[in-house]
């Protein structure tokens, strides 16, 4: 077998090469002494056949060495032999080589880190079978000016779309829920869904133990069965295997566990659906009634479908909007208008944090540039100082291709050291992006290593590695040995190089300023954000969400329950006021109404934020009252409906006005208007973000309401968890069933409100001052190699009697004049480029003077600072040596 | 015939080196004796050349090696034609055939 022959060839030269070497040195020199004999049996005398064989032999030495080149593998060894001497060359200057490496691994590793989040959080499929096939099903109404998530199809529509519709397999429902779970003896507050029986066949998802909710289940009566989550399976039950069958009380009902999810799958997720919790432990069939099956006026869950093989996008949203018209028309005309609209679900998954990491995408792709150019004038620097070893290297025949491939084998070695430290680096920093989850990007907690990630850094790498190692090599092996070697020294080898050198100091001045602009103008939108009036005193509360299950659906029932709990709350030592809302600022949820004020004509367009309120809460949220009064206990369900709102309400209707006993009533289809009464005024408040405006806020009486989901906010001064444990005391002894649900305060959940801006304006200014240090590394760099090279003109210039704060500002003005182009160019680029973030800002212009001016003059003060000391050193030349320098 | 040695066309050296080995094996100094033997003195095998040309065919797997006594009790390495080197033989003298037959038509042709 001829290939086995070679491969055992190459392994040999390989593996044995002294076996290999002494095998040829024994065969050439037995060789020559069998020539030797042959010359002295022909008659020669044995000094004369020697050297008639030497000659004929032409040197031993030279023969082997051509035996060495024909041996299979050959390239092999001359790569390994480069590599030796790459890293004898690189121990030799230990300081080039560390700042290399370092800067290398400052770019692979945060590059590779920003590619973790971006794999787990847009490229890695999602955990659901043929993601790219499911899709949201939505029902907008261009009489509403509302976002198209707000409208989910009505019950009716949708079950009529699930019926007809032929281009999706399969067309679910599921509804976002907090339920009150209770287990041997304890209630826990879990999120979760209540999930029509097509839910898990759309969703894809194979149970890892026992079975999904499925059609059977989803009918009034048959519905008591659960589907837990991994995470709940091992935290709460330990991982038994003998799980299923388990009793659970969800909601005081009792509920059989028939399944449990995989450890991926958590749907839906806080970003997945607006009133989502932020983990989903279980599952329940939602079980409609006939009647609340042929609602048109209400759609109760959101709709989520799979494509039918080979069925495209287009096709489905056809479809589905042609079968809409003829529903739409089966209700009033007044209340039509409802269209569909199909949206492929990985995007929405996906859409809102694109932008966002797309942007630390392109921040961590300036870093790398920087770092690419500061390797490469590093390398050219070191290759200004071997110009002479090359051209002794050239004149003595060494082929260019040979000089190049030396000289990348060291950018190689480089990026290899680099690119192992970068991914260490990673590692690290995953672990602490993770630590920072802002919360709003999905699945960021999942961000890992994987084998995409490291496909990723080693193409990185060998990219980095070619572009900052190519040209210095080609540049350095264009030299004619004899220019080189007719300088007795190197005393004005200045030129091309040093120029090139200096533009990219010039590009990377520019690349940092317009990284530097960049994270300032987030800094200071932060800042603004920070300082924006919430309308509320977020410090020293306390809040938790009660959901009341259907024991609880007799609004009388609800109103005892939480007087009860409010007057046991209010007793607890250290509380000054406690309130219930039904949706907490913040809390992820929010009641949009439509609403008639009286003397105006009522707007389709105009949505109100309507919360129903216990009359402690505003004194509890520390709420501001401009005029009348907050409600009282007397405000109840017997008594005359009163309402309170909020600045920007009164103003835009009563501008100029007595507000006080004006009224309003709700546009909810009833034939005789309810009217409320404004019995007072409170300041604006930001509801659902810190960087949306106030909207139209009103606030009802908790107690004329029916309200089973709230949350209560207490102000007090004692620690949230000392309070937890009384309040669960207190609410135990009303209700054993019942779950404390969400513990928090007003400061974390407006802390995790800014999350997200926080984390990406951290991440974009660690990347900033990254590199600013390499830009300024670099600069250091380049002046201390010029200092260096122009020694002895230095010194001829002091001898002829220069100052010393002449020499100074010689060096001062090389390095600021780079600088300031740069800092030039920076300018007018981020002129160019803020706009791309002004989506992202908050409060300020991207074109803002202040972060402009502030970041040009921090660059030019650092600037000196790194200019400084190569300026400084060069002053200390002693003329006499640096005479004598070469 | 014997005017002064001709360098050898790439290749040809191989086609020798396999041609002298049928007669048996031989160690290096043999097989260029032998070269030079059978192409009535035209080609002069240089070590320089013979050794890598060796080594070469033994890595394709077409001769192989061992080491042995010399007519003089000395030791030296001995190459062999093996099965693979056969055929590369046969493969190589057709091939020659061609090439030399093809010159001899261009030079008549002109």
């Amino acid at each position: 077998m001829p290939l086995f022959v070679k491969v055992r060839s190459f392994l040999r030269n390989l593996i044995s090469t002294r076996g290999v070497e002494a095998d040829l040195d024994q065969e050439v020199h037995s060789h020559l002494e069998m020539l030797i004999e042959e010359n002295i049996r022909a008659g020669l005398p044995p000094k004369e056949a020697q050297r008639a064989v030497r000659i004929e032999l032409g040197g031993i030495e030279q023969v082997k060495e051509q035996v060495r080149e024909e041996r299979i593998g050959n390239w092999l060894r001359s790569v390994l032999s480069d590599c030796r001497y790459g890293i004898r060359q690189l121990r030799k200057n230990p300081g080039f080589t560390a700042v290399a490496v370092l800067t290398l691994a400052l770019g692979i590793g945060s590059t590779t880190s920003v590619f973790s989040l971006i794999n787990a959080v847009l490229i890695r499929s999602l955990p659901y079978g043929e993601p790219e096939r499911l899709v949201y099903l939505w029902s907008p109404n261009p009489r509403f000016q509302l976002p198209v998530e707000y409208l989910s199809p009505m019950n009716a529509d949708f079950f009529e779309l699930q019926k007809q519709n032929h281009s999706l397999v399969s067309l679910a429902l599921f509804g976002p829920a907090r339920f009150n779970v209770a287990s041997e003896g304890r209630a826990d507050a879990l999120g979760g869904a209540r999930v029509t029986g097509e839910f898990f066949k759309t969703m894809g998802v194979t149970p890892e133990l026992g079975r999904t909710v499925d059609e059977e289940d989803d009918q009034p009566g048959r519905e008591q069965v659960v589907v837990i989550s991994h995470r709940l399976w091992e935290v709460q039950f330990g991982a038994t295997l003998n799980i299923l069958g388990r009793a659970l009380l969800v909601d005081a009902n009792p509920y059989r566990i028939v399944g449990v999810l995989p450890a991926r799958f958590a749907f839906p997720h806080a970003t997945d659906a607006m009133d989502a919790a932020k983990v989903s432990d279980i599952w329940i069939p939602w079980a409609m009634t006939p009647e609340q099956k042929a609602n048109r006026n209400e759609g109760a869950g959101n709709a989520i479908g799979r494509l039918r093989q080979g069925v495209s996008l287009g096709q489905a949203q056809a479809e589905m909007s042609a079968l809409m018209t003829k529903i739409d028309a089966l209700r009033p005309s007044k209340d039509q208008g409802f269209g569909a609209l199909v949206r492929p679900f990985v995007a929405s998954v996906t859409g809102g944090s694109r932008r966002e990491l797309l942007l630390l995408m392109g921040a961590v792709a300036f870093l790398m540039l920087i770092v690419c150019s500061n390797v490469a004038s590093l390398v050219m620097a070191r290759a200004e100082g071997k110009a002479y070893e090359m051209g002794v290297r050239v004149a003595l025949g060494a082929p260019r291709s040979r000089l190049i491939r030396q000289l990348l084998t060291e950018s190689f070695l480089l990026v290899v050291g680099g690119g192992l430290l970068g991914c260490s680096l990673a590692f690290v920093s995953s672990r602490l992006l993770m630590r920072l989850d802002p919360g709003n990007i999905p699945r960021l907690e999942e961000a890992s290593l994987d084998t995409t990630v490291l496909f990723f850094a080693v193409g990185l790498s060998a990219l980095t590695g070619l572009l900052f190692g190519l040209f210095p090599s080609l540049s350095a092996s264009r030299c004619h040995p004899a220019a080189v070697l007719n300088y007795s020294g190197n005393r004005n080898v200045r030129g091309g190089r040093s120029r090139f050198r200096a533009g990219l100091i010039v590009a990377q001045v520019a690349l940092t300023v317009v990284l530097l602009i960049g994270s300032g103008l987030l800094i200071r939108s932060l800042q603004r954000v920070y300082s924006v009036d919430k309308g509320f005193e977020a410090r020293s509360t306390v809040t938790m969400h009660f959901s009341l299950d259907a024991r609880y659906s007799q609004p009388e029932r609800q109103t005892a329950f939480y007087r009860d709990l409010l007057d046991k709350l209010t007793a607890l030592p250290g509380v000054q006021a406690a309130g219930a809302v039904s949706n907490l600022p913040f809390g992820h949820g929010e009641t949009l109404s439509w609403l008639t004020v009286e003397g105006s004509p009522f707007d389709e367009k105009i949505f109100f934020q309507t919360r129903s309120v216990s009359p402690h809460y505003f004194s509890a949220m520390g709420i501001h009252l401009f005029e009348g009064r907050y409600f009282t206990d007397d405000d109840a369900a017997s008594r005359p409906l009163v309402a309170i709102v909020n600045r920007s309400f009164a103003e835009k209707y009563f501008r100029g006005q007595e507000v006080l006993g004006k009224r309003f009533h709700f546009v909810d289809g009833s034939p005789t208007p309810t009217w409320y009464r404004i019995v007072g005024v409170v300041a604006d408040i930001r509801h659902s973000s810190l960087e949306e405006s106030p909207r139209l806020q009103a606030y009802l009486p908790f107690w004329q309401g029916s309200t089973p989901d709230a949350s209560i906010v207490i102000r007090t001064n004692a620690s949230p968890d000392s309070l937890a444990s009384a309040v669960r005391k207190g609410v135990n002894a009303i209700d054993p069933a019942l779950a404390l649900g969400d513990i928090s305060t007003m400061d974390q959940l407006v802390t995790e409100a800014t999350a997200g801006r926080r984390f990406q304006t951290l991440l974009l200014s660690v990347f900033a001052a990254a590199a600013l240090l390499l830009a300024l590394v670099g600069l250091y760099a380049l002046l201390v190699s010029s200092v260096q090279q122009r020694t002895a003109e230095l010194g001829i210039r002091m001898a002829l009697g220069a100052q010393q704060a002449h020499l100074l500002s010689l060096v001062l003005g090389d390095g600021m004049k780079l600088v300031l182009i740069g800092l030039s160019i920076g300018l007018v680029a981020s002129l160019a480029l803020t706009r791309f973030v002004a989506s992202v800002l908050y409060g300020v212009s991207s074109t803002d003077p202040a972060t402009f001016f502030t970041v040009a003059l921090l660059y030019v003060c650092i600037a000196l600072a790194a200019c400084w000391i190569p300026a400084h050193r060069a002053t200390r030349v002693d003329p006499i040596i640096a005479l004598r320098y070469d | 015939m014997n005017s002064e040695p001709t360098t050898l066309l790439q290749g040809t050296l191989e086609l020798l080196i396999l041609k002298s080995l049928v007669a048996g094996e031989m160690h290096g100094l043999g097989i260029s004796r032998r070269i030079q033997q059978i192409a009535s003195g035209t080609f002069v095998v240089k070590p320089g050349s013979l050794f890598p040309a060796l080594h070469r065919m033994d890595e394709e797997g077409w001769i192989s090696s061992f080491w042995g006594e010399s007519e003089n009790n000395r030791r030296a390495k001995y190459y062999r034609l093996t099965n693979p080197g056969r055929k590369q033989l046969e493969v190589e003298t057709k091939r020659w055939g061609r090439i030399s037959w093809a010159i001899a038509q261009a030079l008549e042709a002109s």
